[in-house]
């Protein structure tokens, strides 16, 4: 961003203009206000704003021009500027103005009066009437060229200080502009000065004129205006005060408004160009909209571009050159806004930019009227490499979504205590599997141990081969063989020689109770019974035998694990 | 008495259900209002309108993602990629999360000077991205239980077959560098947590405060890990490898509040 003045040193009454530059990435720039500083003024003010695309980025500049004018000699410390863009606020740096005296020769204000009125008057050149002398030698008249204007007409305002030649005044007289509230006021050159013959007594006639825009109905009123002189270094300061002015605002008129009415009054032209009348697809070509014309044309804002064939269009750019433009009459504002616009065909045929209108307000003919351009039509070719429309795909960012995604987030699950700690379960699980591996290995270091540890596995595993149905004798037989190998294991004793007492005893030194040391004895003889004497009353039924078998293992077992 | 019990659990449990249908029938899309300024073209009140619903506990993507929409739009660059990063952390296949952000960080004035990353480097970042963090976490756990197991059962001398025994040294080794990524992933996440420059260009210094110099300009866009805070000021290691201190009011976090997408019809 970049202030600067077009010249460091002017003359008083000279015109300089002060450009503010922002250039770069940045987008949606405001208007940026000069601050006031007494003895300079904003003459006109104009914009412009231009927009590249080059390698898929879009680089804006705006350029604000102001042109200034300076009333008084002195140095003028201009100071630094705030610009809002998106959200940010730049600042320019300050600035300086020598306004050195003019080297022509300086008229004091001496103008030949003619009594304060507050005549309108169509025309402020025309000189007051000159039948009877004014009764004053310097007075002042303030007035409009039309009371009753429209809704943003122009109404010129003319402050005319008259100083008859007889006398003179010391030094320049100083003015305060009349007060304009709540209308636009916008400076305009000061005719030059002129001697009027009043009452057959010349006045010299100094005029400042302003443009008023008012931006609603109703009624305004302008000034009073003062102007204070000094006949000579004796005399005291005196003050001349002109009439005040009454504007009478009238609506605009209903009838015939178009919907799309530009809010322009005044008179209007419009042009539509491109830059070239074929391009390829995939290139852009800027088509430029010129709007020229009387009026406030500032508040026009870029229409849309209408078009026949597949194109995109960028806004790329606006220049906006409005300040008092000179008529034979006088002067108005107005000037030329032109809109800038890259068209980018998407296909290959013809692309065809319908007419630009823009409606505005003929305030003389009192009634609406457009302007209208002519339509301009593109030749579209392939592109370079033959391609025939233009791919979508990564030109601009895909669009908002309506479903298909979460509108709720939620913790991952790493984020959660029960994650990590069914972590630590394959841990556990290697533990047992160690434990294991050891239990394995002592078993096949020490055949006791591993006898002693598998006795009820091994002995229930025989009691469930034994055929419940076989033949009572064999039954009872392996029962018996089943049950002594298994208190044999357990008690460290060698099954062959385990007879029914021994087996008492050494369970009971096994740490088993007595009743139940008791109980696999009764069990063993009984079943000896049964293999040694087949059809004994004592020897249980084979399918009794197994049942309380397993029963006692699992009795004994219980005891001694 | 016990099945009426059981009606009577079922009957609340299908008024509850219908309570919650109509609720959401009655508060219908919360980011509705947003979609239609969009669709307006008024992305700065868009804008608005998403972080309204941010606040109001819908972080999910789908808000991320229109908001970073919505800020592009608004040409708030900065802050249109910190939501689209956190938009893509929690739905990283997306493709139109994918394609935004891509372009976003495309119209960066200014990226910054950063050598080109190595292909493994490249490829280590594709995986992580394409994933989020859950989905890598789950499935290295669920290798590293079936590794774990096979271990087990070799350990506790149950033979498992040949074949199982090398099917876990692969899973194993899988679930290894699933677990690395995972917490690559985490790390590059959370800690330390992402930021993106929001303003168009302010000066890492070499300390915090505006008395230090300038060691190097950062452009909107470019991508920050906050390695510490210091009234105001934080301490950054930009991607470009600059180190320094930047003002907080420059930055914009990339929001590490949520996590994952919860479930698209939420």
């Amino acid at each position: 961003m970049h202030a600067s003045l077009s010249r460091d040193t002017v003359e008083v009454g000279e015109s300089v203009d002060l450009m503010i530059v922002v250039a770069g990435t940045v987008r949606g720039v405001a208007q940026p206000e000069v601050p006031v500083v007494d003895y300079l003024r904003v003459v006109s003010s104009g914009s412009s704003q231009n927009i590249t695309f080059a390698n898929g980025r879009l680089d804006s500049t705006y350029t604000y021009t102001f042109r200034l004018q300076a009333s008084r000699e002195g140095t003028y410390a201009i100071p630094a500027i705030d610009i809002h863009a998106a959200g940010q606020v730049l600042t320019t740096q300050p600035l300086t103005l020598t306004v050195v005296a003019t080297t022509s020769p300086v008229r004091p204000p001496t103008a030949p009066p003619r009594p304060p009125t507050g005549r309108p008057s169509p025309e402020p050149e025309e000189p007051p009437p000159a039948e009877e002398p004014p009764s004053e030698d310097v007075f002042a008249s303030l007035e409009v060229d039309n009371e009753s204007p429209y809704v943003g007409q122009q109404v010129t305002m003319t402050l005319s200080f008259y100083q008859s030649h007889r006398t003179s005044l010391l030094g320049s007289a100083e003015y305060a502009p009349p007060s304009t509230e709540g209308l636009v006021a916008e400076p305009l050159p000061d005719p030059p000065s002129r001697t009027v013959p009043l009452g057959g007594i010349p006045y010299e006639v100094i005029a400042r004129s302003t443009a008023l825009i008012a931006p609603a109905p109703g009624e305004y009123t302008i000034g009073p205006a003062t102007i204070d002189f000094r006949r000579g270094y004796v005399m005291g300061e005196e003050t001349v005060t002109t009439d005040p002015v009454t504007l009478r605002v009238r609506p605009l008129p209903a009838a015939g408004r178009p919907p799309d009415f530009s809010g322009v009054v005044g008179r209007l032209h419009a042009t539509l160009s491109a830059t070239t009348d074929s391009v390829r697809v995939g290139d852009a070509v800027t088509v430029r909209l010129e709007v020229a014309g009387s009026g406030d044309i500032r508040q026009l804002e870029a229409p849309e571009l209408s078009l026949s064939g597949p194109a995109r269009v960028y806004p790329s750019g606006e220049q906006r050159e409005v300040g008092p433009q000179t008529t034979g009459d006088g002067y108005v504002i107005g000037g030329t806004v032109a809109f800038e616009y890259l068209v980018m065909p998407a296909q290959v045929g013809e692309v065809t930019i319908e007419p630009v209108v823009i409606h505005y307000f003929n305030a003389a003919a009192r009634r609406y009227e457009s302007a209208q351009t002519a339509p301009v039509t593109l030749r579209v070719l392939p592109g370079e490499g033959g391609e025939t429309s233009l791919r979508s795909e990564g030109e601009e960012i895909r669009y908002i979504r309506e479903d298909g995604l979460g509108l709720r987030s939620h913790l991952p699950v790493t984020s959660r205590t029960w994650f990590w700690l069914i972590q630590l379960a394959p841990l556990a699980g290697v533990g047992w599997a160690l434990r294991r591996r050891a239990e394995l290995r002592r078993r096949v270091a020490d055949p006791r141990y591993r006898r002693y540890v598998e006795a009820a596995a091994t002995a229930q595993a025989r009691l469930s081969r034994i055929a419940r149905a076989g033949e009572p004798r064999s039954v009872h037989h392996a029962v018996d063989a089943a049950l002594t190998d298994y208190i044999a294991a357990k008690t460290g004793a060698v099954a062959a020689s385990l007879s029914p007492d021994e087996a008492r005893s050494r369970l009971q030194e096994a740490g088993c109770p007595a009743d139940l040391a008791d109980r696999a004895t009764e069990m063993l003889f009984r079943l000896r019974a049964g293999v040694y004497a087949p059809g004994s009353s004592t020897a249980p039924r084979p399918d009794e035998a197994i049942a309380m078998a397993r029963a006692l293992l699992a009795d004994i077992e219980a005891r001694l694990r | 008495m016990r099945v009426r019990r059981g009606a009577a659990t079922l009957a609340l449990s299908g008024l509850a259900l219908m309570l919650a249908a109509c609720t959401w029938a009655q508060d219908g899309d919360p980011l509705a209002d947003g979609n239609v300024l969009y669709r307006s073209g008024d992305f700065e009140g868009a804008a608005q309108a998403y972080e309204q619903a941010l606040e109001a506990g819908y972080d999910g993507p789908r808000t991320h993602y229109n908001l970073g929409n919505a800020l592009y739009r608004s040409s708030r660059l900065g802050e249109a990629i910190a939501h689209f990063l956190a938009a893509s952390q929690m739905a990283p296949r997306d493709a139109d999360i994918r394609a935004n952000l891509a372009r976003a960080l495309n119209q960066r004035p200014q990226g910054p000077p950063a050598p080109p990353p190595s292909w493994l480097h490249a490829a280590a970042d594709a995986m992580v991205g394409y994933f989020t963090l859950g989905e890598l976490a789950s499935t290295a756990a669920a290798l590293y239980w079936l590794a774990a197991a096979v271990v087990i059962m070799h350990l506790a001398r149950l033979r498992p077959p040949r074949s199982l025994r090398r099917a876990a040294i692969v899973l194993g080794a899988l679930a290894l560098v699933l677990s690395v990524l995972a917490m690559g992933r985490w790390w590059s996440y959370h800690r330390p947590a992402r930021a993106v420059v929001a303003v168009e260009s302010t000066g890492i210094r070499t300390g915090p405060g505006e008395s230090f110099e300038v060691a190097q300009t950062a452009t909107e866009g470019w991508l920050l890990h906050v390695t510490a805070d210091d009234t105001g000021w934080l301490r950054v290691h930009a991607e470009g490898g600059a180190r320094g201190w930047l003002p907080s009011s420059a930055i914009v976090r990339v929001s590490a509040a949520g996590g994952e997408e919860r479930d698209g019809a939420d």
